[in-house]
């Protein structure tokens, strides 16, 4: 829509452009979709910043078992809010023009509660517990999976995945990509 | 950002755009990625931006070849099957539409090459030859069959025996043609006929072999990882309702279950075995032979309907019997029905057999399904043995055909034609059954529930496919449109299970365990079992005298040889040299090379994986210590 379009300098599409795997009307389409979440803020403002609870209104992030963290790390301030520029950046990287190597990165962020740069055992219980959701397992069920995990997936016995043994499981996982994709 | 190594001291940017020249590869936020991008530009870099951006789009690694994924048709089904279902069913549909393009493929090669050339040069009427003792084939055109007209289309007899979808109607002829430049050239049918399927094979077999080795490149170590692909790898981001999302840890949580529980089970199991080694193999050794012995039953089982209903067919007091239409419709498809029958009986004997033999759950699923491959291939042999026998008798000189079938590849046909029918109508049948199982399986009670729920087992349905598709390979030889008639099957079919998939079944994540190497191991074995008895009957059979391109030869492949006879002798001889010992045995010997070359390489590379494992603990190790040291020595420092 015209409207759309006049908010954006033609030098601000072509950086988003450059700097995302969208294209220029795919950027608009973005900005109405984050527009549409809180519709008089962003009218004001079209980089407002928007808080945690309202961009969990978006309906993948809003029943995505990690969506808070998704938001955190994606926000500029680390506190979950996001300007359009984070959603931006958040939504390239769901998309299909992502490759490989970049949705790992940030899915090795997402998993990383702690930020230590390692998934470790209280990483890896954060995630299943999120996953699972309110079906939980028993202690002694969770211990063994994690046991199992770092079994198959920690190369150098330290008791965390590092990156890179993060990467070596996602690379193995052919359908990673197309789950990890958010359509706009 | 883990990748750019602060120690050094060097300028952090030109670290990075040493390395990366891609600003959308970095984890930052927007601002700093435009920091990066004006910085890198500033000092005259190039940006490695992909600027096309929709090369990368379809790009899904979810397939791990182009051909598969080569066509558009039906995308969106795709996309609605992965979500709910995940990758590995998609792949079965992804099987389903290439198998229609083959046949598509190999319909408009034997179009192109023999119905349209047959149709446009045939112009003659069949006139017996002078001094001929009988015009066999003047005969068999001019007999007139009366039946039924709509039971003669669906059972391939009376009039529909003398069109183009039958072997026996394309003549032996070389045909004389003015082509564009007014020279008069040759188009030899029958040898065109026999190059265009032996083509068609080979470029079947080398498109089978190049997806099986694209699918084992991705399955290697694919089965080490199962509980960390489950847990990071498993969710699909693209949910958006609280219902589906709800469902998917539901199932996250049921395949974690099952994958714990196994886990506990292997250790029993193998306990089990240990303590009770003796008992386990008997037992073992029981089921392989009761397997054998169903085999052997079913074999015969399709022997007996076949000759019975043969018998019924054309007593041989024809005076005593004159059957009403409705009981040859049931006599013609008998045969087919029975078959259909045991292939889909005979795995649920197989499944419960399976039980007592106490073997892991992945081997467990491979010797399941290894067992029914063999029964849908053994009944199809015996269903050629029993054609075999119909049909091998040497007419005597005045004769036109024996054992009543004046045109045997018509006949054999006319088989084929009414088993793809059958099993196409019996699988839709089959599917409706399963519909109204499935809304049993909705109501409340525990006992409707284990008759009417459904889990889309891939296996099966990967054989009701791959064994349809056995058929078209075998039977298209005989009946040249039958291809036509298979791209129909397979489009349908596609929607049917669909349907089943869909409707019928309850959802759940299936794991991408090796299904494609498993898709294409099976049908590489079915293409052996259309191929063998397809390439002995152009060996060694006589053609009919009464019809088909070949006849008047020996065996169709004498047709062949006299036709390679008439090609200059430089082509003679080079193909002489290469099937002579002087070419074959040094190119197999430098095969073998190659092979102990590269099973050398892969020895290596897993020992030398090894020992970088052990160097990684070691330095693991040290790094430790080395930590440990310095708080000691900080410690002390301290004081």
């Amino acid at each position: 829509m015209g409207q759309g379009k006049s908010q954006f300098s033609e030098e601000e599409l072509q950086d988003y452009q450059d700097l995302t795997y969208f294209t220029k009307k795919e950027v608009l389409y973005a900005h109405q979709k984050f527009k549409s979440l809180a519709p008089e803020k962003v009218g004001h403002n079209k980089n407002a910043k928007l808080p945690l609870s309202k961009v969990l209104m978006y309906p993948e992030l809003g029943v995505n078992p990690f969506g808070e963290r998704i938001c955190k790390v994606f926000s500029s301030g680390h506190d979950g809010d996001c300007t359009f520029e984070d959603f931006l950046d958040m939504m390239s990287v769901f998309s299909d023009g992502a490759p490989k190597a970049v949705k790992a990165e940030h899915a090795f962020r997402i998993f990383d509660f702690d930020g230590d740069d390692m998934l470790g055992v209280s990483d890896l219980r954060q995630v299943v517990e999120r996953l699972i959701g309110s079906n939980e397992l028993s202690e002694n069920e969770m211990l063994h999976l994690i046991q199992n995990i770092l079994e198959e997936a920690d190369l150098d016995d330290d008791g965390a995945l590092s990156f890179a043994e993060f990467e070596h499981i996602i690379d193995k996982s052919s359908d990673f990509s197309s789950a990890f994709r958010i359509r706009l | 950002m883990q990748y750019v190594n602060n120690d050094t001291g060097a300028d952090d940017e030109d670290d990075i755009a040493n390395h990366f020249n891609d600003p959308r590869k970095e984890a930052v936020s927007m601002w700093m990625k435009i920091k990066l991008r004006n910085s890198l530009l500033n000092r005259g870099y190039e940006l490695d931006s992909n600027r096309s951006v929709g090369n990368n789009r379809n790009l899904s690694s979810t397939s791990p070849s182009k051909f598969f994924r080569r066509f558009s048709l039906w995308r969106k089904h795709f996309d609605l099957i992965e979500d709910e279902f995940g990758n590995g069913t998609k792949a079965y549909f992804v099987l389903i539409r290439w198998l229609m393009f083959l046949n598509l493929f190999q319909f408009v090669l034997y179009l192109f090459f023999i119905v349209v050339p047959f149709v446009v040069l045939e112009v003659d009427e069949p006139k017996c030859p002078a001094n001929a003792t009988n015009c066999c084939l003047v005969d068999y055109l001019n007999a007139d069959n009366n039946g039924n007209y709509f039971l003669d289309f669906i059972q391939g007899s009376g009039y529909m025996e003398k069109t183009l979808l039958f072997q026996g109607f394309y003549r032996n002829s070389v045909y004389e043609y003015e082509s564009i430049d007014g020279k008069t050239r040759y188009y030899n049918l029958p040898f065109f006929y026999v190059w265009t399927t032996i083509a068609y094979f080979f470029i079947c077999l080398c498109i089978i072999v190049y997806e099986a080795s694209q699918g084992f490149k991705v399955q290697i170590g694919d089965s080490l990882l199962t509980y960390s692909k489950l847990v990071f790898a498993s969710w699909n981001y693209s949910i958006r309702t609280t219902e589906k999302a709800s469902k998917r840890s539901a199932d996250v949580r049921k395949n974690l279950e099952e994958l714990l529980v196994n886990d506990c089970t292997e250790t029993t199991r193998k306990k089990y075995i240990k303590s009770n080694y003796n008992k386990v193999v008997t037992i073992r050794v029981v089921v392989n032979i009761l397997v054998v012995v169903i085999l052997a039953a079913v074999s015969f089982g399709i022997f007996t309907a076949f000759v019975y209903s043969n018998n019924q067919l054309s007593p041989v007091d024809r005076e005593i019997f004159h059957l009403s239409d409705v009981m040859r419709f049931v006599y013609e498809y008998l045969p087919s029905v029975v078959i259909y029958l045991s292939n889909a009986i005979i795995p649920f004997l197989f499944q419960g057999l399976i039980r007592f033999e106490q073997y892991s759950a992945t081997f467990t699923i491979r010797l399941n399904l290894l067992r029914m491959v063999i029964l849908r291939m053994f009944s199809l042999c015996v269903l050629y043995a029993t054609l075999y026998a119909k049909i091998n008798c040497v007419p005597g000189e005045l004769e036109c055909g024996c054992n009543d079938i004046l045109c045997w590849e018509t006949f054999v046909g006319q088989q084929m034609y009414k088993l793809t029918l059958t099993t196409f109508a019996l699988q839709l049948l089959t599917t409706i059954i399963n519909y109204l199982r499935s809304l049993v399986g909705k109501l409340n009670h525990k006992f409707a529930k284990t008759i009417g729920e459904q889990s889309f087992d891939i296996s099966n349905h990967v054989l009701d496919v791959v064994y349809l598709q056995t058929i078209a390979w075998f039977g298209s030889y005989y009946a040249p449109l039958l291809p036509a008639i298979f791209v129909i099957v397979f489009f349908c079919m596609f929607y049917i299970k669909k349907f089943a998939c869909l409707v019928n079944s309850v959802p759940t994540i299936h794991q991408t365990t090796e299904t494609h190497s498993m898709f294409m191991s099976v049908i590489l074995v079915s293409f052996m079992f259309a191929l063998g008895p397809l390439g002995l009957s152009i060996s060694e059979l006589q053609p009919s005298k009464s019809c088909s391109p070949f006849k008047d030869f020996a065996t169709t492949w004498d047709m062949v040889i006299k036709a390679f006879n008439s090609l200059p002798k430089i082509v003679q001889n080079i193909l002489f040299f290469l099937s002579s010992t002087a070419f074959t045995l040094p190119v197999f010997i430098i095969l073998c090379c190659i092979i102990y070359y590269k099973i050398a390489v892969i020895s290596a590379n897993s020992s030398r994986i090894k020992k970088l494992h052990e160097t990684l603990l070691a330095r693991k190790e040290d790094n430790n210590f080395i930590k440990k040291k310095k708080r000691m020595i900080h410690e002390q420092r301290r004081f």
